[in-house]
């Protein structure tokens, strides 16, 4: 028998759609594969890039789910700032030879339980054929 | 008294360090007097047997990145013999310019350079493994560039593209403080601990929105406010200061290339301008427009990220590397 590999995704959620949207699934009792790790911020729009590099270096994929444009965002416009520095982010990725779809950003909405297990179905999937990301760096000393 | 032993070392570099040493003009003439250079190939012999002879350097400088095992064979001779070890310029500080190479692989940096490249005859690419003819040794190209003061532990720091002259005026008088009393300076950055901002004297906005990404040249430059707010990307946010009484690219109506390395609080400098760069596009104003145009502007106006944002610290970045994936 082969193992099958299974992905490693890190979610960043924002507190008032994507980690209620997740909350919802569990209290719904929808299943998903148990592939993901949550983490609440505040608002998708403190998520600085660095942070999802950081979590890109130790896992296969990370998604970021908030709420949905043009005005669910409880902080006006936050989901928009997250939504810029993705697509920046993603240009970034490429020329550094990362498959961009590594990262990845949707709108969950905390009503949609259901939708938060599809995203989580759709995305182990997508990794799944991507395969497990191993990042080289250079040698640190400290 | 006797004079101090002062060697220079070189990784990957461009030359340009050496030049900012002769800048100085006649402080040079103190350095001549107050120290002995054992080895410097620019300016006395430079064979490498000639620094695995001498012992007790006072003063080990070390300029350019480590790209190739010679240039490391050198570092770690430094380390060993120098008391003081000083990364002088960006390159030995956070990788510089020759750390962009880190966005291709070694064998297609070759390539490109022995025969993919319009000026060039395709008559085979030479190998990456070390090659000896006779008594001749070319080093091993490694995969990627690495800073070398992720490698050794350095003494002082002298950031800079060039290291500007007081810079330079500063490590001479270190060399002689440390000759008259022996004081060894510790992790000592030659910089000041602000941002280039802070020291900018350009009118700059409470707020910064940019609706559109310009290049210098396609825009006409008021000399007296920020360029940020003009739309073209300087990165004096997230660059330490010290160039100058007034930053010197600023003062000089160009933008910030960003050559002092990050600010001390600063884990990634070109992750942490991209962040902040991309918020500011249409800051406020998103939902006026359609978000494909968001994304087109975007996508349009930060073509080449990792030489906008990477172009001087990619070797210290959190994703450093080119990656390899199918």
């Amino acid at each position: 028998m082969t193992m099958t590999f299974e992905p490693k995704i890190t979610a960043f959620l924002c507190k008032w759609c994507g980690y209620a949207g997740a909350d919802m699934a569990g209290t719904s009792r929808i299943k998903y594969p148990p592939t993901v790790t949550p983490v609440r911020f505040p608002c998708t729009g403190r998520i600085d890039l660095s942070h999802i590099l950081e979590a890109l270096r130790e896992s296969d994929g990370v998604l970021i789910a908030g709420c949905h444009t043009p005005n669910d965002c409880h902080y006006i416009r936050g989901n928009y700032q997250a939504f810029k520095r993705i697509t920046v982010l993603k240009t970034f990725l490429k020329q550094m030879g990362i498959n961009p779809k590594r990262v990845r950003l949707d709108w969950i909405s905390a009503s949609e339980g259901r939708k938060f297990a599809e995203t989580i179905h759709d995305f182990t999937y997508e990794l799944r054929d991507l395969g497990p990301f191993v990042m080289e760096q250079n040698e640190v000393i400290q | 008294m006797k004079k101090a032993k002062f060697a220079v070392g070189y990784g990957s570099i461009c030359g340009g360090c050496d030049v900012a040493f002769t800048d100085v003009g006649t402080k040079l003439a103190d350095l001549a007097e107050i120290a002995e250079i054992v080895y410097w190939p620019a300016v006395v012999d430079g064979k490498i047997e000639r620094l695995e002879e001498v012992s007790n350097i006072d003063v080990g400088v070390y300029f350019g990145a480590v790209r190739t095992d010679e240039h490391e064979t050198v570092l770690r001779l430094l380390e060993e013999k120098s008391a003081i070890l000083v990364a002088f310029g960006t390159c030995s500080c956070y990788g510089g310019i020759p750390g962009l190479g880190n966005v291709e692989t070694s064998e297609s940096l070759l390539a490109t350079a022995y025969s993919n490249a319009p000026n060039t005859r395709a008559e085979g690419v030479p190998s990456l493994e070390e090659i000896t003819i006779e008594e001749l040794k070319m080093p091993k190209l490694r995969d990627y560039t690495s800073s070398p003061a992720d490698l050794v532990e350095f003494d002082v720091f002298v950031p800079g593209c060039p290291p500007p002259v007081q810079s330079v005026i500063d490590l001479i008088d270190f060399v002689k403080d440390y000759r008259e009393n022996g004081n060894v300076p510790d992790a000592f950055f030659l910089a000041k601990e602000g941002t280039v901002c802070e020291y900018c004297e350009r009118e700059k906005p409470d707020k910064i929105s940019i609706e559109k990404v310009m290049r210098v040249h396609e825009s006409d430059l008021d000399e007296d406010e920020c360029f940020l707010s003009q739309g073209v990307l300087c990165l004096g946010p997230v660059t330490r200061a010290g160039c100058g009484e007034e930053p010197r690219c600023t003062s000089k109506n160009m933008p910030c290339r960003g050559c002092f390395g990050p600010t001390p609080k600063i884990r990634d400098q070109g992750t942490k301008f991209l962040s902040s760069i991309a918020s500011s596009i249409m800051l406020g104003k998103e939902k006026q427009i359609s978000e494909e145009e968001l994304m087109r502007l975007l996508t349009e106006g930060i073509i080449d990220p990792v030489g906008l944002f990477y172009r001087f610290a990619l070797p210290v970045a959190i994703i450093n590397r080119k990656h390899q994936e199918k």
